[in-house]
């Protein structure tokens, strides 16, 4: 089962991978191709519209993947200093209070999805619901990895690796 | 409800919860308990991130952690050392000197640590420096990283005060480099008090030459920070630019990058990215039930009602930025503070330009306080030196940076700028 688990685990992170990757990729191509249509051709107008939603694609997908690799920060001096008994405790509150934010973020994500339904993006006219599916998706994706820490919490294992961040 | 907001705040992050889930956790329990409806929260999460100026973000980091790896940071270390390398304990300030010039190629503190850690500390060790010692300044002149332009703090603070991205960048210059120069000056001292050796002997025609072989690095912040400043580019796209010249640079020129190093490279950068913008979603809806509290203004008053001296309140803000910094990391305390501090600011008569520049001075020093100083760990593993010496060795170069940072807050006060 936790074996199982695991496999799960690893296989939400690579697929995440190269989609992160992809969406940088297209970052910069669609930047490039903004610069380089202005400067010896005319500007074309979508440009800035797409990286925006590329940009809010990357964050939450990114999120989730960071979430899955333990790599966002956290300040862990109070939980580390305490007794393992004291810490798993704690460990075990903290992914409760995870899940419920997740889950309802999940919930209040698709609601608002579905009632900016008919709403359009300006310059591409592109139905703003497949911008706003990304925070129930990553949300969702993030749940259940904490219900993952869960059930390895439970069966005595030790929490996701945390590494801190090189992040300025 | 704010009094909710603050308890759980700090209750999950004692409990050692991601900072991003901290503030979103919070905030939507205080909106419930409010009886706010949380459509504000999915409305809020995405209008925090759906800005052009962010996409700079992921941008800088990518460039700086592509130009950061290999031949271009050594050979911008062997120009800066053919220029000081001549003085007494000279290779010390040559690792200063590397972390200006990298910092208008990185705009992270971590990232200009790194690159001049990973090639300069083995010369040093060889060199007979006290390896804790160097270690500790190439971590403070990383600080700088954040200060001189490009930088991912200055564009994110930008965003929340709705500043020009480009007139932040362009009041970093002055105070980085006198970062910097404090920095050396210290190196000296010590220099002359441990008896080190003077390195390189001063001869134009090695700066000429070391000039000539670093010229591909010493171009990408003309390009960036010449793009900007003559308005050819937005800061974003000069990002870009940045980018793709680091790219074909490490790719064709110097061909020390290969395709499959170079994803791993630009899925760190994403990651990091999007660590950094989830807690500035997360934190907009955090901003936004502050306003609605009317929380910044409360804080404003109150300041105002304790003293109503510029000076005075002006150190309590530092004091409360360093504070701030030596808990939490740099891009999450830059997002809280700001919206909370913004409107105090602007009663003191601060400019907002002035005040991006104290927040962000305050919170690089904050990168080498522990517990929480990034710098320090990363100097830390690329030295193989254990943190608790390189925190010990840091402190006289900790002085020198709280000294300048007093300068670079008062002094244009003093001067009536």
């Amino acid at each position: 089962m936790l074996e199982a688990l695991r496999w799960v685990d690893r296989a939400v992170g690579a697929v995440l991978g190269p989609v992160v990757v992809a969406g940088m990729v297209a970052l910069t191509a669609v930047i490039t191709l903004q610069i380089v249509s202005r400067v010896f051709f005319t500007s074309v107008s979508w440009t800035e519209e797409v990286a925006r939603f590329l940009l809010i694609w990357i964050t939450f997908l990114g999120a989730a993947l960071a979430f899955q690799q333990g790599r966002h920060i956290a300040v862990k001096l109070l939980r580390d200093s305490l007794p393992p008994t004291l810490r798993r405790l704690m460990t075990g509150a903290g992914i409760l209070v995870t899940i419920a934010f997740l889950a309802t973020l999940t919930w209040i994500g698709s609601t608002y999805m579905s009632m900016q339904s008919f709403q359009k993006s300006p310059s591409l006219r592109i139905p703003m619901n497949n911008i706003y599916l990304v925070m129930p998706l990553a949300a969702a994706l993030m749940a259940f990895l904490s219900l993952i820490d869960l059930a390895k919490l439970l069966a005595g294992e030790q929490s996701r690796d945390d590494k801190p961040e090189s992040v300025e | 409800m704010t009094l909710v907001l603050a308890l759980l705040f700090v209750l999950f992050l004692l409990m050692g919860l991601p900072i991003a889930i901290v503030i979103g956790a919070s905030t939507m329990a205080a909106l419930q308990a409010g009886g706010v409806p949380l459509m504000v929260v999915p409305q809020q999460m995405f209008s925090g991130i759906n800005s052009f100026a962010l996409v700079a973000v992921p941008m800088f980091v990518l460039a700086g952690d592509i130009l950061a790896q290999g031949e271009i940071s050594k050979r911008l270390i062997a120009f800066a050392d053919s220029m000081l390398g001549f003085i007494r304990g000279g290779l010390s300030v040559v690792s200063v000197l590397a972390g200006v010039f990298f910092a208008a190629i990185s705009g992270s503190g971590a990232a200009t640590t790194a690159a001049v850690g990973a090639s300069l500390v083995p010369e040093l060790k060889r060199k007979g420096y006290d390896p804790a010692s160097a270690a500790s300044l190439i971590a403070a002149a990383g600080t700088i990283g954040v200060v001189i332009p490009p930088s991912v703090p200055m564009i994110i603070y930008a965003v929340i005060a709705q500043e020009s991205v480009k007139s932040l960048f362009l009041a970093g210059f002055v105070p980085g480099i006198a970062m910097g120069a404090g920095l050396m000056i210290i190196a000296v001292i010590q220099g002359y008090r441990r008896a080190y050796p003077s390195g390189t002997a001063l001869s134009l025609k090695t700066i000429v030459r070391t000039f000539l072989s670093a010229s591909w690095g010493l171009m990408a912040p003309i390009i960036i920070l010449g793009g900007i400043f003559s308005g050819i580019f937005t800061p974003s796209e000069a990002a870009v630019v940045a980018v793709n010249y680091a790219i074909l640079v490490s790719l064709f020129i110097y061909r020390d990058l290969t395709i499959r190093g170079l994803y791993q490279i630009i899925l760190r950068a994403g990651v990091t990215t999007a660590v950094i913008l989830f807690v500035i979603a997360a934190s907009s809806v955090l901003s936004w039930a502050l306003a609605s509290w009317q929380v910044p203004n409360a804080i404003a008053t109150f300041a105002l009602s304790l003293s109503d001296s510029i000076f005075v309140l002006l150190l309590v803000i530092m004091v409360l930025i360093l504070v701030t910094g030596i808990f939490l990391e740099t891009a999450s305390a830059l997002i809280i503070l700001t919206p909370m501090l913004l409107p105090l600011a602007a009663q003191l008569g601060i400019d907002t330009v002035h005040f991006g520049i104290i927040i962000v001075v305050g919170l690089a020093i904050g990168m080498v306080t522990p517990p929480v100083a990034i710098n320090l760990f990363v100097a830390s593993s690329t030295t193989d030196q254990p943190v608790e010496r390189i925190a010990r060795a840091v402190v006289p170069y900790l002085i020198v940076l709280v000294m300048v940072y007093l300068l670079i807050a008062y002094l244009p006060l003093l001067l009536g700028w």
